[in-house]
């Protein structure tokens, strides 16, 4: 949703873009238009499919992936799909309206989409699903991978002075297989939207959170992540109103040769919003992680109250954790600052616990667990329960 | 003693330097040139290499770099905007005519004498700077190197690059192209092919340079480019420090400055490296004219415990682009990097460090203050690595960026990379604006408005400014106000 | 009669906005030179708003009456031209100014007031031995010079602070607004000694503050309590006693 232009390319000299468009897929795409009736449906599939081809596979050396291992996304992202019909998997659908025809909303959403995936994912998915979600509305949505591929595409839409929750869970039944999904939140004056994603285990996902929130409207977001094959998921959220405001957290450690990305863009479009990131990841063992974020505050969008932290814990030789945090600004009466770590326990907090008599792993354990309460700490312990004990079992089997 | 009163103290000078508000050095001189035509073949190549007299290798090196250079492409990414140069439109190799080789300062053109003295840095014998040695380059060569013959008592080398090649040339031979390769990047390839002088400093083995070493460079001629190349070497248990100031005259079209620097330290070395720049930084209102400062810097603490400290404050240029750099190799050696970076007018700024750690218990140290002002816009770019093997490796980094009017931008992109559980990396990074409660609090204790903006800016870049050797730091800190005067309403 | 140093005619005034607020009701005070006047009010009477619009802060505008000091009318006048003439104002908050060295600040500060008043700048050598005289007197540890303004400093540190810059600016009168706050009996009793020292004939001292206590050590010769942006009473130290055991209220009713 933020505008690719401003965002410029790293130290690689030698970045090319020809944006890499596999024919096949082409005429998937195709063929997918023309066999469907709706022209609303065709319009969509067009619109998303011309902004892929703008920009392609993204290949190596690519800003917004530079972490991410191209061989991989391109071996999935080219994949064809089966035929078979993967549509979303929306709990209580009766209280809340799912349409699926879709409006001219999608449009202007997909035009600005700078996510290659994410647009491929609407181009492709079989059942595209809108969500008008009403006051008090608490909804689970699974979003299932396949051995082939499965896209997704959806819009929740929660309306002025609302406040909802919804709750993404990604699922890979078997380690080869695949999901790609884009979703985009639409949070209108003064609503509420508490946001958890819970992401498979395993396998390869691709998942965009398009945020676009107006005057006074807010966002709590919290990912969860043990990592998989290749795990990336990318939150572009816009504060397009004053008073808006946005906490977006991740807790996710990398388990065993896994991999997890975190990508952010944080667009202030308008004056006095307030904006808050913090990640945690801890890689346990021969794992990867990496946390992408920038924060851009626009030209007039004054007392701007924007933090960012990203933390990496890296307790194994074998480990790797990149960083890239990023600040561009525009106007000058802001607040902006933003942090980001690497390192290990802190030893003296380690000391002190083993001087009480506790052995070296649960001392690890608890400064870990420390370490991602943080986080987690967004939403009431009731609700981060499984999350909790997921990402500790994630951790005890690595810990040294 | 006896020339104790007609040496200058460079504070001194340098005052007068600084003196107004409007680009001082906005001046050429009229001296007669010796130029290329423009444009860039072997050929050129060949030619320059034989008018200089160098040896094959270096010949070998030049077209090397130069067949690397035609395959590479200009960098897109950084977050400058200029239209494209046409490289074939730039006079290689612009010189004054002289003798090829000078006896001594009264055979140089005494217009250059004036203009370096104009400048604040007299290179006459009699008035030259009674601390600092200085190596003054105007356009395309070295004019003159003074206090060469007091080092060479302390087996210290400093003389421009040409000399070196001529009577060090094996060191020239090992060090030349071994910490910037030739083809690293566009600029340092095409500086490799054509670099026409600069200065070559070797400190020998526990020798601690006994004054401040300096190069000043000096752009003359429109639609040149300066191509200048800097060699240090500071063997086992040495120490220098070494400064550079930079000036152009103001011209309505750009020229290109792309220097490629190369620092190297062996066991227990420090080399601290200066730069003030204010390169004519192009029209305020209109944005036309001024230098792009494209610049290869980069340091290789080879020996163990060496260290290379890099202060930069950058207040001129239309465009700056570079990233002065240390590869931190040797076990338990430091890096450091100190920058101010000032954009006020329409002048863009797009720099910051690398810090690669490769060896063990390595140190980085990185303060960054950007100021952007008027419709400038500043980027800080930084890299931290940490090797596989660089095990207790520690870095800290803060980049702190204010703004100073609506219209100007501040942009921050840091990049961390850690491959080893044993380091430990923290990067902090602000943006503020000068507060009115600050303002208001300097006012009420009788300080005007304007004095207050430069006391709080240079309160905010105290931190760098300490790092500089001490007239240089005064002579910064008059120098940002300078530049800062008719942006602060 | 002497002519007064600081002269409030029916002043009102408030926040600039938007919205436009208006704190101070219509005010009137006079101070002549040797005297001490104190004014005290509950929160919210428009005490700070009173210091803040003699310095000439710029969130406030002035909207009726005038501020006459020394002869001439502050209104108009920048901040630092009003500090120049001799007007100084202590701070209930004292900012942080990271960098700008706090001897560094007070020497530019000090000569600026001394070329005002056509004295010779100090260089920096007799400077630091004022400065050094000054900072005994407050019992202030010496490396508070080379830290920055007020940067990192404790409470009571800043008020301290502001007690030596008075010292060093030697202003005609100083608004000292609730410097009593925060501290302890220790280091208010260093302060009130600050301030008494720098007491002459020819010079005021404005106080204003919530508690009677500094009064006891400061003794003020007229006491001035605001309200609701008008000064509703006036007396002598008795008042300030007064208020301490009634309270506010009975003066309103």
């Amino acid at each position: 949703m933020t505008e690719t232009a401003a965002i410029p390319t790293p130290f690689n000299m030698r970045a090319t873009h020809v944006p890499d468009v596999p024919e096949t897929l082409r005429r998937v795409a195709e063929s997918l238009r023309k066999a469907h009736p709706s022209p609303a449906l065709r319009e969509l599939r067009e619109a998303a499919w011309t902004v892929f081809e703008s920009m392609g596979v993204p290949q190596n050396g690519h800003e917004d992936f530079s972490f991410v291992s191209s061989a991989d996304l391109k071996g999935v992202l080219n994949r064809l799909p089966d035929g078979k019909l993967l549509a979303p998997e929306i709990s209580s659908a009766t209280t809340i309206g799912v349409r699926d025809e879709v409006d001219s909303g999608w449009m202007e959403l997909l035009k600005a989409e700078s996510d290659a995936p994410a647009a491929l994912a609407a181009a492709l998915a079989p059942a595209p699903r809108e969500i008008a979600l009403a006051d008090k509305d608490q909804v689970r949505v699974v979003l299932a991978g396949s051995l082939a591929r499965a896209d997704h595409a959806l819009r929740l839409d929660v309306p002025a002075h609302a406040k909802a929750s919804v709750s993404f869970v990604l699922e890979n039944p078997e380690a080869q297989a695949f999901v790609n999904a884009v979703v985009y939140l639409r949070l209108g004056a003064g609503a509420t939207l508490d946001v958890s994603v819970s992401e498979a285990a395993q396998g390869f996902q691709l998942l965009k959170i398009g945020a676009d929130l107006r005057r006074d409207a807010q966002l709590n977001l919290l990912t969860v992540s043990t990592g998989s094959r290749l795990a990336r998921v990318s939150i572009d959220a816009a504060l397009r109103e004053p008073g808006a405001s946005l906490d977006a957290r991740g807790a996710a450690v990398a388990a065993g040769a896994n991999r997890s990305h975190r990508h952010l863009r944080i667009r202030h479009a308008a004056p006095d919003c307030v904006s808050k990131q913090l990640f945690k990841t801890v890689v346990p063992g021969p794992g990867r992680s990496s946390m992408d974020g920038t924060v851009f505050v626009d030209p007039g969008a004054q007392r701007t109250d924007a933090r960012q932290l990203l933390q990496h814990l890296l307790l194994s030789k074998e480990g790797r954790a990149d960083a890239k945090p990023r600040l561009l600004i525009h106007a000058d009466d802001v607040k902006c600052s933003h942090g980001a770590t690497v390192g290990k326990t802190d030893p003296a907090q380690k000391f002190y616990l083993l001087s009480r008599g506790l052995d070296a792993r649960t001392a690890d354990r608890l400064l870990t667990q420390a370490f991602l309460n943080e986080a987690l700490e967004i939403f009431p312990d009731e609700a981060t329960a499984d999350a909790r004990a997921r990402l500790m079992d994630a951790i005890g089997v690595e810990a040294k | 003693m006896e020339n104790k009163e007609n040496e200058t103290t460079a504070t001194e000078t340098l005052t007068e330097t600084y003196g107004a508000s409007e680009y001082k050095y906005g001046f050429t001189t009229p001296v007669e040139m010796e130029a290329f035509t423009r444009g860039l073949s072997e050929d050129t190549i060949r030619a320059l290499s034989e008018k200089k007299e160098e040896p094959p290798f270096l010949l070998d090196f030049r077209l090397k770099a130069y067949r690397k250079w035609l395959t590479m492409k200009e960098p897109e990414w950084a977050h400058v905007n200029y239209p494209p140069i046409d490289y074939q439109n730039i006079a290689y190799f612009v010189k004054p005519k002289q003798k090829p080789q000078l006896a001594g300062l009264d055979e140089v053109d005494p217009e250059i004498l004036k203009t370096f003295e104009r400048l604040g840095i007299p290179l006459d014998e009699q008035k030259k700077l009674a601390n600092v040695a200085v190596d003054a380059v105007f356009d395309s060569v070295s004019v003159a190197t003074t206090h060469k013959k007091k080092l060479l008592e302390h087996g210290v080398i400093f003389c421009s690059i040409s000399e070196a090649v001529r009577e060090y040339p094996e060191l020239i031979e090992e060090y030349l192209g071994s910490v910037v390769p030739i083809g690293d990047n566009f600029y340092a390839a095409l500086n490799s092919a054509v670099f026409t002088d600069g200065s070559f400093v070797f400190i020998p083995p526990g020798t601690r340079c006994p004054m401040e070493l300096s190069t000043y460079f000096r752009i003359n001629t429109e639609e040149s480019g300066q191509f200048e190349r800097t060699l240090i070497v500071c063997s086992e248990d040495s120490y220098v420090s070494y400064l550079e100031g930079c000036t152009a005259p103001k011209f309505d079209t750009n020229q290109l400055h792309a220097a490629v620097v190369e620092l190297v330290t062996l066991d227990n070395a420090e080399i601290k490296y200066s730069t003030v720049q204010n390169w004519y930084s192009g029209d305020p209102e209109t944005g036309k004219g001024g230098i792009y400062n494209f610049v290869t810097k980069r340091g290789l603490c080879k020996g163990r415990n060496s260290k290379i400290s890099w202060t930069q404050v950058e207040t001129g240029s239309s465009i700056t682009w570079k990233y002065p750099s240390c590869v931190l190799q040797g076990d338990g050696s430091i890096g450091e990097f100190y920058s101010v970076a000032l954009v006020n007018g329409h002048m863009q700024a797009d720099t910051g460090t690398k810090m690669i750690h490769l060896g063990r218990d390595t140190k980085s140290r990185i303060i960054s203050k950007g100021i952007s002002a008027d419709h400038g816009s500043n980027a800080y770019r930084g890299l931290v690595r940490i090797g596989k093997n660089a095990a207790g490796a520690r870095n800290f980094s803060q980049c702190d960026s204010m703004l100073v009017g609506a219209q100007s931008s501040a942009h921050t992109f840091p990049y961390l990379e850690a491959a080893n559980d044993e380091a430990v990396i923290e990067h902090e990074a602000s943006t503020s604006k000068i507060s009115e409660d600050q303002l208001f609090y300097l006012e009420s204790r009788g300080i005007s408005r304007e004095e207050s903006v430069s006391m709080i800016l240079n309160g905010f870049c105290r931190e760098v400014f300490q790092q500089l050797p001490m007239e240089f730091a005064v002579e910064a800190q008059k120098l940002l106000t300078l530049k800062l005067e008719n942006s602060v309403g | 009669m002497t002519t007064p140093l600081l002269q409030i005619t029916n002043l009102r005034a408030g926040l600039a906005g938007p919205p436009p607020v208006e704190i101070l009701k219509g005010i009137s005070l006079t101070i002549h030179p040797g005297e001490v006047h104190a004014i005290m009010g509950p929160n919210g009477s428009g005490k700070s708003t009173l210091s803040k619009v003699a310095a000439g802060h710029p969130d406030y505008t002035v909207t009726g009456g005038d501020v006459v000091f020394m002869g001439e009318s502050l209104l108009g006048m920048e901040p630092d031209a009003r500090a120049r003439k001799g007007l100084f104002l202590g701070f209930q908050y004292p900012v942080e100014i990271p960098g700008v060295s706090n001897a560094e600040f007070l020497r530019i500060a000090g000569n600026a007031r001394r070329r005002e008043r056509g004295e010779e700048e100090l260089d920096p050598f007799d400077f630091q031995e004022l400065l050094d005289q000054h900072m005994k007197n407050l019992d202030m540890d010496a490396r508070f010079k080379e830290r920055g303004v007020n940067e990192g400093f404790s409470g009571g540190e800043k008020k301290r602070n502001e007690i030596l810059q008075m010292a060093v600016l030697d202003p005609a009168l100083a608004i000292l607004d609730e410097t009593d706050s925060g501290l302890d009996v220790d280091a208010l009793k260093i302060v009130s000694k600050g301030i008494n020292a720098l007491r002459r004939p020819d010079n005021a001292v404005l106080l204003i503050t919530h508690y009677q206590r500094l009064l006891d050590y400061v003794q003020p010769d007229f006491v001035h309590i605001l309200m609701n942006g008008k000064i509703l009473k006036s007396g002598d130290k008795s008042l300030a006693l007064e208020v301490e055991t009634r309270g506010y209220d009975w003066l309103v009713a």
